[in-house]
């Protein structure tokens, strides 16, 4: 057997020391946290010095305190501290702020200062929901071709084009009324917007959306969505979301520690606009009128829509203001103690509103609410005097819990097409707690069996191959820590498996060195064999697996990928340990020794 | 420590006819159990919504019953094991008969705890059973040309058939025993497709290299029986090792791990019997033969290991 030189003993200890290090957060236990961040769009000066200003005059015992910019983590030493410190922050600290309970490992700060933290939990592990959405793109697509009617219409009348125009479908036909002009008409077209693709035809043009432009106006869908969700789930209070698209069309939303998911969905999902618009009091007044607009008839420029408490009214087309304008939105009452929703605008709906209402004073001006598609005026209040950045609304039967929920909506303003629940998986918190000690009880049982296994059976080899399992339990550990993808319990159960198989390679080393000693080789030379001759039969069997890992973290989803994703971490520390990191450890055993070594044990 | 040296070499190939038989009728029962009964696909497959709930004090299956048909969700299929764990099941395309159902049972019960929700989409539940079905093929297919590269054909076709063999049959004990077929079931058989592999590629590199070896008049059944036998104590351990593993799923992993295990189990148990009675036999009757080892190539001499 040819000495391991130093370097690579150093090397590889220099490996598991560090592999050692970062694992080590993972061992502690879990303490009480509340995690603080600003809510997406908001700022505070100086939210960490305000924050240990409110628990320390609050007098609140406090283990550590974490900040990375604008996000902040306090450690608690226990949960009925945690739950006072999260009263008091919440009324302090503001509605611009995320005020969450979490928990997180109780290692030391040095250890946090190294980068080295605990292993994230999947949602299977801590409790939680998650969704997985699908944008209704359809909507999108129809609502782009409708807008684009107009548009080229204006665009060709610009041009004192003659056409007419009508939709059918995915596809607008434009007919011209000059055959001539097609060649201009296709120019005028093809410049309003380069997302149409457009296509001569016999007595005109057509247009449909052409696939780049389906692209990108899908892009922009979703990525609005994915915005607006955002704030949504940050009015949800929870620590850790994660909101990512996953493919074209779809949005992954998941929320640790979320009990209440019926209350998350109809937040999540709910499609919610506000519009403010003139009322037609002249037409409105009018039974004729009113009857033909319920028969489907209205007048030019105007809808009937209907209060939420009942009756209705001809509102005006027109938008004087939109949900978008809106910067902030609160519940509480109105001076008669009514429950209400206080508005304040940005400087362009301030404007706009101001303009408005300064010429119409006595005129009513309709609050429509457009939530879960259904049309709706709360109310309809009479223009007193010029209104300002600042004003509320109140009525249609609005309660307390009504003004609040709608608050929260127009606060994270519209979704930009409607989205659908196509996959919910929830998990309790008894549930996850069981999945924990399920995972570890896999994990650490096959440890210790395969173990004791191996240790009986190959002597001091065996010893040998339980100190190489031992570091890759370590290395599997600080990877998985370091890459900071959630473990989850299919993640355990791989874990778990790749300790059985990983045992292979040691498996397939020992057995041939008894070969080779059978076959007459000295000790030394017969360990050399040993190693040397396995790796081919070691390089096989982990590609085999790999290949099937791999399969698995392509094609799999949610609970597979993260099997696949331990699997295939285990089969590139297995494949250092088993053969480098015992080959080392054979060295340090039986190399110092001087001269012949005329006996080894394995078994 | 050893075990499971045999001392003489095991006499097997000799009754491979036997053996074929009885493999054959095996696998024969598989399928026809996956045509007729076919699999207990789990929600993530079906599409669906699947309710855990733990109940504090008992209710009555009826009285669960009757609660959620007022609620009007569609006809639930209703499991209450002894000690208060409910499980629902029902075919809805909406994702709020979680939370109906939930609130029907609280109405009985209000200390009752929710487990576990899980709500599958039709587009979604189609999606995973499409990409189910493509990482099986793409896992086999993979498997299948690392082999052709690693062997004469005849031994790679040896080595497929085993491994499909395995396959085969934990999807047919699945079937057979009528137990549910889950997105963690599945990654169960793609691992073991990967795993299983590798025993048959153990003892082909093993005869490889004893062919090669041996004197011209030595059957190649022969070289094949004491190929099995001398691999047969690395193949003990191997598997046995991967089995304490998996045992432990079996014994501390809960509910939540166990079909999981037992699927692991099953495979591996079936890949130590194909990867002897099943590759070896089919590469013979292929007409595998000694002179298909005459050209002595590179790869052969690096690969002949163990």
């Amino acid at each position: 057997m040819k000495r391991y030189p130093l370097w690579k003993h150093g090397l590889i200890s220099g490996i598991l020391v560090l592999a050692a290090l970062y694992s080590l957060p993972s061992s502690y236990p879990a303490s009480p946290t509340i995690d603080i961040r600003l809510k997406s769009g908001s700022e505070i000066v100086d939210l960490h010095g305000r924050t240990r200003q409110v628990l320390a005059d609050a007098d609140i015992e406090v283990r550590r305190v974490n900040a990375v910019g604008n996000s902040i983590s306090i450690v608690f030493v226990d949960s009925e501290t945690q739950l006072a410190a999260r009263q008091i922050l919440e009324i302090e600290l503001g509605t611009d702020v995320v005020v969450a309970l979490n928990t997180r490992s109780s290692a030391p700060e040095w250890l946090d200062e190294l980068g080295a933290k605990a292993i994230a939990l999947g949602l299977d592990l801590r409790g939680g929901v998650s969704f997985l959405l699908q944008v209704d793109l359809e909507f999108v697509t129809d609502r782009f071709l409708s807008s684009s009617t107009d548009i080229v219409s204006v665009a060709l009348q610009d041009r004192q084009i003659e056409h007419s125009i009508k939709r059918e479908q995915d596809t607008l036909l434009i007919e011209l009324a000059n055959p001539d002009e097609q060649r201009n008409a296709i120019d005028v077209i093809a410049r309003t917007d380069p997302r149409l693709s457009v296509t001569a035809t016999s007595d005109g043009l057509s247009a449909t959306i052409s696939s780049t432009g389906l692209e990108q106006i899908a892009e922009l869908a979703v990525g609005q969505n994915v915005e607006t969700l955002r704030r949504r789930v940050d009015e949800l209070g929870v620590a850790e979301p994660l909101i990512a698209r996953q493919g074209n069309q779809r949005i992954v939303v998941q929320l640790p520690g979320l009990q209440d998911t019926a209350r998350a969905k109809s937040i999540l999902g709910r499609r919610a606009a506000l519009e403010l618009r003139g009322v037609d009091e002249q037409s409105s007044a009018s039974g004729s009128i009113l009857n033909r607009a319920r028969n489907g008839i209205s007048p030019p420029g105007t809808e009937l829509l209907s209060y939420a408490d009942g009756g209705d009214v001809l509102v005006e087309r027109r938008i004087v203001l939109t949900g978008e304008n809106i910067v902030d939105a609160s519940y509480g009452s109105d001076e008669a103690g009514r429950p209400a929703v206080h508005l304040a605008l940005d400087a362009l709906g301030a404007q706009k509103i101001k303009e408005y209402t300064r010429s119409r004073i006595g005129e009513q001006l309709a609050i429509v609410l457009i939530d879960r598609d259904r049309t709706s005026i709360i109310s309809a209040p009479r223009i007193e005097s010029e209104l300002h950045a600042r004003f509320l609304i109140h009525g249609g039967g609005m309660g307390f819990d009504e003004a609040n929920e709608l608050a929260l909506l127009l606060r994270s303003g519209a979704l930009a097409a409607p989205i659908e629940i196509v996959e919910e998986r929830t998990i309790g918190p008894s549930l996850g707690a069981d999945n924990i000690r399920s995972g570890l009880g896999a994990v650490t049982g096959g440890f210790l069996l395969v173990g004791v296994l191996i240790g009986l059976y190959y002597g001091v080899f065996g010893l040998i191959s339980v100190g190489a399992l031992i570091a890759n339990l370590l290395c599997l550990t600080a990877l998985l820590a370091v890459l900071g993808a959630g473990l989850t319990l299919p993640g355990l159960a791989g874990f778990a498996l790749t300790l059985g198989m990983a045992i292979d390679a040691n498996v397939l080393i020992n057995e041939r060195i008894r070969e080779e000693l059978a076959g007459g080789l000295s000790p030394r030379l017969a360990v050399e064999a040993g190693y040397t001759r396995a790796i081919a039969t070691i390089m096989d069997a982990n590609l085999t697996t790999l290949i099937a890992g791999l399969a698995l973290f392509v094609l799999g989803s949610g609970p597979v990928r993260g099997f696949a994703v331990v699997l295939c971490l285990g089969l590139v520390t297995s494949m250092f340990t088993a053969v480098l990191v015992s080959r080392a450890l054979a060295d340090l055993a039986y190399g110092h020794r001087p001269g012949r070594v005329s006996k080894i044990s394995i078994g | 420590m050893r075990l499971f040296t045999p001392k003489q070499n095991f006499r097997i190939m000799r009754h491979r006819r036997i053996t074929g038989v009885f493999s054959a009728l095996l696998v024969l029962i598989c399928i026809i159990s996956l045509t007729i009964r076919q699999l207990n696909f789990a929600v993530d497959f079906t599409g669906g919504i699947l309710v855990e709930i733990t109940l504090s004090n008992l209710v009555s299956t009826e009285a669960i019953r009757t609660a959620l048909t007022a609620t009007n969700l569609p006809d639930p299929t209703v499991q209450l094991a002894e000690d208060g764990t409910l499980l629902l099941r029902m075919q809805s395309e909406d994702p709020a008969s979680g939370d109906m159902s939930l609130a029907a049972i609280r109405s009985l019960d209000p200390e009752a705890s929710l487990r576990r929700v899980e709500y599958v989409g039709p587009q979604v539940s189609s999606e995973l059973f499409t990409n189910g079905a493509l990482a099986l093929l793409a896992v086999s297919l993979g498997i299948m040309l690392y082999l052709s590269l690693r062997f004469k054909w005849r031994m790679a076709i040896g080595a497929i058939v085993a491994n499909l063999h395995d396959v085969i049959f934990i999807l047919g004990a699945f079937s057979l025993a009528g137990w549910e077929f889950s997105l963690p079931v599945l990654a169960a058989v793609l691992a073991i497709l990967g795993y299983s592999v590798n025993e048959s590629v153990v003892i082909f590199d093993r005869v490889r290299e004893n062919l090669r070896a041996s004197r011209a008049h030595t059957a190649i059944e022969d070289v094949f029986d004491a190929s099995i036998t001398q691999t047969w104590s690395r193949t003990i351990i191997t598997h046995g090792s991967t089995q304490l593993a998996v045992l432990a799923m079996l014994l501390f992993g809960g509910n939540a791990l166990f079909f999981f295990a037992l699927a692991l189990t099953i495979g591996i148990l079936s890949s130590i019997y194909s990867s002897i009675l099943i590759a070896g036999p089919v590469a013979l009757w292929l007409g595998l033969s000694r002179q298909d080892f005459m050209a002595v190539t590179k790869r052969a001499q690096d690969g002949a290991v163990v």
